[in-house]
């Protein structure tokens, strides 16, 4: 049987041996990522869980990589390809040579901190892959609330839970009106990697993607589930799978029939103190999510 | 190089990273040494657990093999698969109860997979197609022999073969296959097909002597002077049981197996009128069947049991109702009734229960409630016993069912180099069982010959029930655990629902006069679709869930096996592959426990 498995690369570039947590989505993002682009790459790596790999002696990611505060990934995409269209112009690389940028960052880090640094970088539009990896709270120093930490959800800064709603971060990247946005989920490979080739062999300009990360520390669930609570929060309606190709958004995984949000919430201690009105109010939320985002599907 | 180190990279060789000055960045330098398998207190492993079809099928058929073979279009290897373990696929392809398709998982969702179809798929490609005999051992330089040429003594002889003995068959009759042959209606089990598998078991070194019974003229004893160091018994039931009844003596009364074999060996067999047959079987149906297409005006099937409780499977039941067979439950025989010794009618009396509390058969009767039929033939199938009158003297011990005592594992008879199986001991009667008592048989008599202590192997638990197992061909981890997998072992979120595809049939206008077979079957594109329901239950699918999701790349292809391994150094024992695997091939225990 072909599968996902045998057509990506077999070779790592992330090696194991790294510092994340067992059961971290991180681990998986970062291999499939890298076995798309390829080891012609270069890495901004924003200062979140996620550095440990980089950041820490010796390195696990076999690309060039710099390791950069949280706020300002986006822009050291931009000074790289800057520099790659210097040197392709003074010949010190060949023209035809695809060097792959990208940038890795947390959610509080791009929806927070690094807000103006990416809203920068799209709208100058330069050359580049950033990946939001999205755990929903700034994990690395201890679980405090983000601005993309989800309604209710229990947090180190929370503990009754976050009164705000989730920032909608990837439809605020769309609204920059650059050449690909998708949102995507470790627990949909396939979608995911068809997304990232897609957006690797497109012309330059800055492409954004939304990873739904579900965080085993952070979110209180065990270390075997990282997958099937991604596929809850998708198979429930609570995230959603599109991109935005050029303008025109196109869901890119209907689930064939939405779960209950409570088969998504229940199997997370983050959500353990939820009313009943509590999950009544997200599933609302969703239904209304879904109906105006379904609008959205050209058909 | 041509640059000194402390002038930085050559910019032609950005990625160079030995080149890169000292201190400048950790990059290129692996990580290997960091060993964050340390971390683990939980640890993943690859188990198999046993597919719930294989665990159902009587003769061990290698299922998710073939299965496989044909949902990735490789019928060679399919066949292999399944040609290691059944000599008949053909014939199982048509014949089989099936009970395997009992107990697929798919059951309770949206109906089992159509293994039989898959099969008979097989059979029928390779029909044409020259196969290269299997050889699986040397030559032993040993002589077995095999008494009856039915699906349990073919059996026995083919796996023997394989092993590498010499063997010799001799059948009674004109013609090899046993009930295969003799009795089972064409229009299920075309006579080509048979003959194809026994082409097939003859090209894998079986000789096959017919018109050679054993017993008086050639008895066991002259067969072990004769040099046959081992002898398998099966003679089948080739009987109709009868029953003393008034009537039964007249002309136009016939038992159900030998008027079957009449039918099938040519002798002609005219019927005309109305035609009662009693009893409930899967016999009952083809002799009714038969009946209709030998001309008979109306066919009444006349049963104790109730349509739910008639040993005859739902499917058969249908065949029957759809050429317009009636059903008679309830009903028991009183008398048949005669004129100038021709039958003219029978008379049936109620039947008011047919099995005691402990679920014996027990009929109980209202003798005052009784219907009565014309007829102009009556036809008993109330079931076969076996005759084994030319083992007197043999000191084979027989049970008071008149079936032969073998040991239940080893099928081992009281005299220690005869072995017995199929219809002729006490198990059910069906082509799969007999097939599979042949194999068991085949292997015991393996370790035999070999001189094993069979005594010792059976009570480790050691003795093989199938060839693979047999002869440690599974290249895949070994099933060390002999659970079946459940539904609860699967991940269904890896399980879409998928309908099943039904074999087509004659319409019952073609049926009509004529012994063509009424399955058709399925179209290869079908059998593909069909083949892609298989869950894989237990068995690695080789899906990559384990390598895609491992959060530290411990899981990888190992080459020399081209299966997926874990690498200790660096699982941190999450247990994601355990989660995600959809076969339930992966189990997690406490590290440093078992
Ligand atoms: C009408 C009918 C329909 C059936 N349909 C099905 C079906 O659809 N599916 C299914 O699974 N099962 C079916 N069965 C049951 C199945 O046919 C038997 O269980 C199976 O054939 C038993 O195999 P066997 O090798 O033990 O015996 P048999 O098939 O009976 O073979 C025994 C052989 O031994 C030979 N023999 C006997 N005595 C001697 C001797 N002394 N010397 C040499 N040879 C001897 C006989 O001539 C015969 O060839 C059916 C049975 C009947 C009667
Ligand atoms: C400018 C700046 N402020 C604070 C920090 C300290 N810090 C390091 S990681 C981190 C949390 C990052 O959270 P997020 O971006 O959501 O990523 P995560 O760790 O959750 O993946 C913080 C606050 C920093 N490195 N740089
Ligand atoms: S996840 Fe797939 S590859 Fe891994 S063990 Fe299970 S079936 Fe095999």
């Amino acid at each position: 049987m072909r599968n996902l498995a045998d057509t990506l690369s077999r070779s790592e570039i992330f090696r194991s041996g790294h510092a994340l947590c067992p059961g971290c989505p991180g681990g998986m993002i970062f291999r499939w990522i890298t076995k798309a682009l390829g080891k012609d790459s270069i890495l901004s790596m924003g200062a979140t869980c996620l550095a440990l790999p980089t950041g820490i002696y010796p390195s696990s990611v076999e690309i060039p990589s710099i390791y950069i505060a949280m706020a300002p990934a986006p822009a050291a995409v931009s000074g790289i390809s800057a520099a790659i269209k210097v040197l392709k112009r003074k010949g010190r690389i060949r023209e035809d040579r695809k060097i792959n940028v990208f940038a890795i960052s947390g959610d509080g880090s791009s929806g927070d901190i690094g807000m103006a640094s990416l809203s920068g970088a799209a709208e100058r539009d330069d050359d580049g892959i950033y990946f939001c990896f999205d755990n929903e709270a700034y994990m690395n120093t201890g679980i405090q609330r983000s601005g993309l930490t989800p309604q209710f959800s229990w947090t180190t800064s929370t503990l009754k839970g976050k009164v705000e709603k989730k920032k909608d971060l990837p439809r605020i990247m769309a609204a920059h009106d650059i050449p690909y946005v998708a949102t995507v989920s470790v627990g949909y490979p396939e979608d995911f990697i068809s997304k990232i080739e897609k957006a690797r062999d497109m012309g330059p300009g800055f492409k954004y993607f939304h990873i739904h990360a579900p965080c085993p520390t952070g979110w209180r669930f065990p270390e075997s589930k990282t997958i099937e609570v991604a596929r809850l929060a998708v198979e429930t309606g609570f995230w959603t799978l599109y991109e935005v190709d050029h303008g025109s958004t196109r869901i890119t995984y209907q689930p064939p029939k939405l779960r209950p949000v409570m088969d998504y919430l229940q199997l997370q201690g983050r959500f353990e103190g939820l009313s009943d009105g509590n999950v009544r109010e997200l599933q609302r939320g969703i239904h209304e999510k879904w109906e105006h985002q379904i609008t959205l599907t050209p058909e | 190089m041509t640059q000194s180190k402390a002038l930085g990279p050559d910019p032609l060789k950005l990625y160079t990273y030995s080149d890169l000055p000292i201190g400048a960045t950790a990059i290129g330098i692996p990580p290997e040494k960091r060993k964050t398998g340390l971390w683990r207190y939980m640890r993943p492993a690859f188990l198999e657990r046993i597919p719930p079809c294989q665990e159902g099928c009587p003769l061990g058929n290698w299922i998710d093999r073939f299965n496989a073979g044909v949902t990735d279009k490789e019928l060679d290897q399919a066949w292999w698969a399944l040609r290691l373990e059944n000599p008949f696929p053909g014939v199982c392809g048509r014949v089989c109860y099936h009970p395997c398709q009992e107990s697929c998982n798919r059951k309770d969702m949206e109906g089992a997979l159509s293994i039989q179809a898959m099969e008979r798929h097989l059979a029928d490609h390779f029909f044409h197609k020259k196969s290269k005999p299997l050889r699986l051992g040397k030559n032993q330089g040993k002589k077995t022999a095999v008494v009856g040429s039915g699906p349990a003594g073919l059996s026995c002889a083919y796996f023997l073969a394989l092993m590498g003995y010499d063997v010799t068959v001799f059948e009674a009759q004109a013609d090899p296959g046993g009930m295969l042959s003799q009795v089972i209606p064409r229009y299920r089990l075309p006579k080509e097909v048979l003959v194809r598998d026994l082409e097939n078991i003859r090209e894998a070194g079986v000789e096959i002597r017919v018109n050679s019974p054993i017993g008086k003229d050639l008895t066991l004893g002259r067969l072990q002077e004769n040099g046959y160091q081992a002898i398998f018994i099966s003679a089948g039931a080739p009987l109709s049981r009868k029953l003393s009844m008034e009537g039964v003596t007249l002309d136009g009364v016939y038992w159900g197996v030998e008027f079957l074999r009449e039918v099938n060996t040519g002798k002609p067999t005219a019927l005309n009128g109305d035609v009662v047959v009693v009893g409930g079987g899967n016999v009952a149906i083809d002799v009714a069947l038969t009946a209709l297409r030998l001309g008979a005006g109306s066919v009444r099937i006349a049963s104790l049991e109730s349509r739910a409780e008639m040993p005859a499977h739902s499917w058969e039941q249908d065949d029957a109702l759809e050429e317009g067979v009636s059903f008679h439950n309830g009903w028991g025989p009183k008398r048949i009734l005669g004129e100038d010794g021709n039958v003219v009618g029978i008379e049936l009396k109620r039947c008011i229960s047919v099995f005691d509390k402990e679920g014996r058969f027990a009929p109980v009767y209202d003798e005052a409630v009784t219907e009565t039929f014309k007829a102009e033939a009556v036809i008993m199938a109330i079931g076969q016993a076996t005759d084994l009158s030319f083992l007197e003297g043999s000191g084979i011990q027989i049970e008071p069912g008149e079936t032969i005592q073998v040991d239940p594992v080893t099928l081992q008879t009281t005299v220690a180099e005869i072995f017995a199986g199929g219809d002729s001991i006490d198990q059910p009667r069906s082509v799969s069982e007999a097939i599979g008592s042949g194999k068991r048989a085949a292997i015991a008599m393996d370790h035999f010959l070999r001189g094993d202590d069979l005594a010792e192997i059976v009570q480790k638990g050691a003795l093989a029930r199938t060839m693979r197992e047999h002869l440690d061909l599974d290249v895949n981890p070994a099933p060390r655990c002999r659970k079946a997998a459940t539904l609860e072992d699967l991940n269904l979120a890896y399980c879409s629902s998928l309908p099943p595809h039904q074999p087509r049939k004659l319409s019952p206008v073609d049926r009509a006069g004529n012994f063509k077979e009424i399955n058709i079957g399925m179209a290869p594109e079908e059998i593909t679709e069909e083949a892609k329901r298989c869950l894989s239950c237990g068995v690695c699918r080789m899906c990559g869930n384990c390598y895609l999701f491992c959060p530290d790349g411990a899981v990888q292809l190992d080459s020399s096996t081209d299966r997926y391994a874990i690498d200790y150094d660096y699982c941190k024992g999450c247990g994601i592959c355990q989660n995600e695997c959809p076969a339930g091939a992966i189990v997690v225990e406490v590290e440093g426990v078992g």
